[in-house]
């Protein structure tokens, strides 16, 4: 029983990553865009006449090595032919091999191994992410239990209407509320950057500082964004929690009441939140994209859309694929442990 | 016999449903809120004409004004009226979110009802993607897919942000399947020998319409969160009337050039708010009066 369910996890984890590997794959082999152009015009090689655009015309005055059109859609189909079109099984396969061996190909946009761009972007995006989905956490539960010892009465009314309304609001709509008031409209925070300009990077205070600083805003719209559901779900474990038995056995035994919060009510109903909080991590991801690029945050999600937005290919698959990866370890691992703090799993 | 079924008798069960929903304070905030953006889609349209100002530098990013109505909001970038503008793009989000609410209901419901249903190896082989969906990160995949399609043909658009949205519903569409599989009465269903199509339409669906109901507008609630998200991350081509395009456009104006774009964000994203708070009040007003759990004394 056990193991079979063990290995349907894993399972699912696999095709997690090989459908995620699959569809971006077959978008991009298939997609009209391609990141050709792009090469093309970071070699200051255009297209003249034919078009017929002004800019074309203002550009071939300008730039010596324009091309006439037919030139250009022969070079066109050059650059094309140097990214590998070939049969796309093996394509595939040539793809898994080199990312278990650690290369992903080459960004076109940047020039640079996609490793290495990700190795870099990553910490920052985990920094937040990690910080934000703690916060929220702890600020959840203490609301959510707030709200449970207080249910019926008019806090727990007020927080949860307050909640349902703040939980529809998307979360670039606070990124840009933020972003715009805190940071432009009265400088209280920095708009942009994960660090000033002016410190030295390493482990000295003004640079811990300056990073604290522009971490900031950040973390406190992916906080702000995220409590709402622990606080519901806490309200909703603990207030099962104190109809139970042994709640009114410990109270008759005479227990401080502060103790049985704590060590069996608290404990009981943080216990379902456990397997959904590694979830939540890897879900951070998804509005991370929204955060960092509102604040341009030098994390991957922000790689994530530039790479899309310029057509970088490799770039926003390498991407994908270490966020995908990142969840489903995630997952397995809240599986895999969920029966070492919880003995009532365990077989 | 059904040429008989008068028009009075076909109106008799919108009213009832009607006067049960403002039954409940956040059903009727919700519904009148629907109503509004309906309206505002529709009927507004024909008001276009009498708000847009002829654009030019003159007019760029200017405060709201109490008359002509077409300054009520402000101005945008090119001097043209925010109050045009919002109207111009509703019928966008609103054919493409409620587009994306109804593929994604009706996927996850179908899904549901069939891999519950029929149980064995066709229920654990869609039980398995369902579970691959539901652990990839589906704003990330829709991200994806719709930058690479780049359309903004509302039917294909709300295809893309249906990909993945379906696997929540269906999984709990199944979970309730399988307990009402227990029920005596699906037994005598069985013995008549009514077909499984009828049991499975007639006898078992009607028990999770109101649960079906509350996801549709959960899931067009949350297809706005993807679309406007996909423009406010400006990566399909957009019109300047897109309401997500809009508030990306107001920050970069604000915040990078420093102009004076503050009216230009608030209504905008007052808008898309509204929108979402009075869907999500609907969703908790309906569940409020279907759900005996939490029904009022």
């Amino acid at each position: 029983m056990k193991t079979s369910y063990l290995l349907r996890r894993i399972g699912i984890a696999l095709s997690t990553i090989f459908f995620a590997l699959i569809i971006s794959y077959i978008l991009f082999e298939l997609s009209p865009l391609s990141p050709v152009n792009y090469i093309m015009q970071s070699f200051g090689l255009m297209p003249v006449g034919g078009g017929g655009l002004a800019s074309n015309r203002a550009a071939a005055a300008v730039i010596p090595s324009s091309l006439s059109t037919q030139e250009y859609k022969e070079l066109l189909t050059y650059v094309d032919s140097i990214m590998p079109h070939g049969n796309p099984i093996i394509e595939v396969a040539m793809y898994i091999y080199n990312v278990f061996h650690g290369n992903m190909g080459i960004s076109i946009l940047y020039a640079e191994p996609v490793t290495k761009l990700i190795a870099e972007r990553l910490p920052w995006t985990l920094f937040i992410v990690v910080t934000a989905n703690i916060l929220s956490f702890l600020i959840g539960i203490y609301l959510g239990q707030l709200m449970a010892y207080n249910r019926g009465k008019s806090i727990d009314q007020v927080i949860t209407q307050f909640i349902t309304v703040k939980r529809s609001i998307p979360i670039y709509i606070y990124a840009a509320i933020f972003l715009l008031f805190l940071g432009f409209y009265l400088h209280w925070f920095p708009v942009a950057g994960a660090y000033s300009a002016g410190v030295v990077i390493g482990f000295n205070l003004p640079f811990i500082a300056s990073v604290l600083y522009h971490a900031f805003l950040p973390i406190f719209t992916l906080t702000f964004a995220t409590f709402g559901h622990w606080a519901l779900s806490m309200r909703g474990n603990t207030i099962a929690q104190l109809g139970e038995d042994y709640v009114s056995y410990a109270e008759m035994r005479g227990l401080p009441g502060s103790w049985i919060a704590r060590n069996y009510v608290g404990r009981n109903s943080l216990l379902p939140l456990y397997t959904s909080i590694i979830i939540a991590l890897g879900f951070s991801f998804g509005g991370t994209v929204f955060v960092e690029s509102t604040f341009s945050y030098p994390g991957i999600g922000q790689l994530y859309t530039t790479a899309l937005s310029n057509n970088d290919w490799p770039l926003a698959m390498g991407v994908l694929i270490i966020i995908v990866v990142a969840i489903v370890i995630g997952m397995l691992i809240a599986d895999l442990t969920y029966s070492l703090i919880d003995p009532r799993v365990r077989h | 016999m059904e040429e008989k079924i008068s028009a009075k008798s076909k109106i008799q069960p919108i009213i009832g449903m009607f006067r049960l929903l403002t039954k409940s304070k956040a059903a009727s905030f919700g519904l009148w809120v629907t109503v509004f953006y309906i309206l505002l889609a529709t009927v507004a349209q024909l008001l276009i004409p009498l708000v847009t100002l002829k654009e030019s530098p003159g007019n760029v990013l200017l405060p709201p004004r109490l008359w002509p109505p077409a300054y009520w909001f402000g101005t945008d970038y090119v001097g043209q009226s925010t109050l045009a503008d919002i109207i111009g793009g509703a019928p966008f989000i609103l054919e493409t979110s409620f587009l994306a609410g109804i593929y994604t209901t009706v996927i996850g419901m179908i899904v549901g009802l069939v891999s519950g249903y029929a149980g064995g190896l066709v229920d654990s082989a869609v039980m398995w993607i369902n579970d691959t969906l539901l652990t990839l990160p589906s704003l990330l995949i829709v991200i994806l897919i719709a930058t690479m399609v780049k359309t903004t043909n509302p039917l294909v658009l709300a295809g893309v942000l249906s990909i993945t949205g379906w696997t929540g519903l269906a999984r709990a569409v199944r979970s309730q399947v399988l307990s009402i599989k227990q029920l005596p009465y699906m037994e005598v269903s069985k013995v008549l020998g009514l077909n499984w199509s009828y049991i499975l339409f007639k006898e078992i669906m009607p028990q999770l319409i109101p649960f079906i109901w509350i996801n549709l507008i959960l899931n067009v609630e949350s297809a706005i969160y993807a679309t406007v998200g996909l423009f406010y991350l400006g990566l399909m081509p957009f019109t300047s009337n897109n309401w997500g395009f809009m508030i990306s456009n107001a920050i970069s104006l604000g915040a990078a050039y420093g102009t004076n774009a503050l009216w230009y964000f608030i209504f905008p994203t007052l808008f898309v708010t509204l929108f979402m708070v009075g869907l999500i009040e609907l969703a908790y007003g309906i569940d409020e009066i279907v759900n005996p759990r939490l029904r009022k004394a």
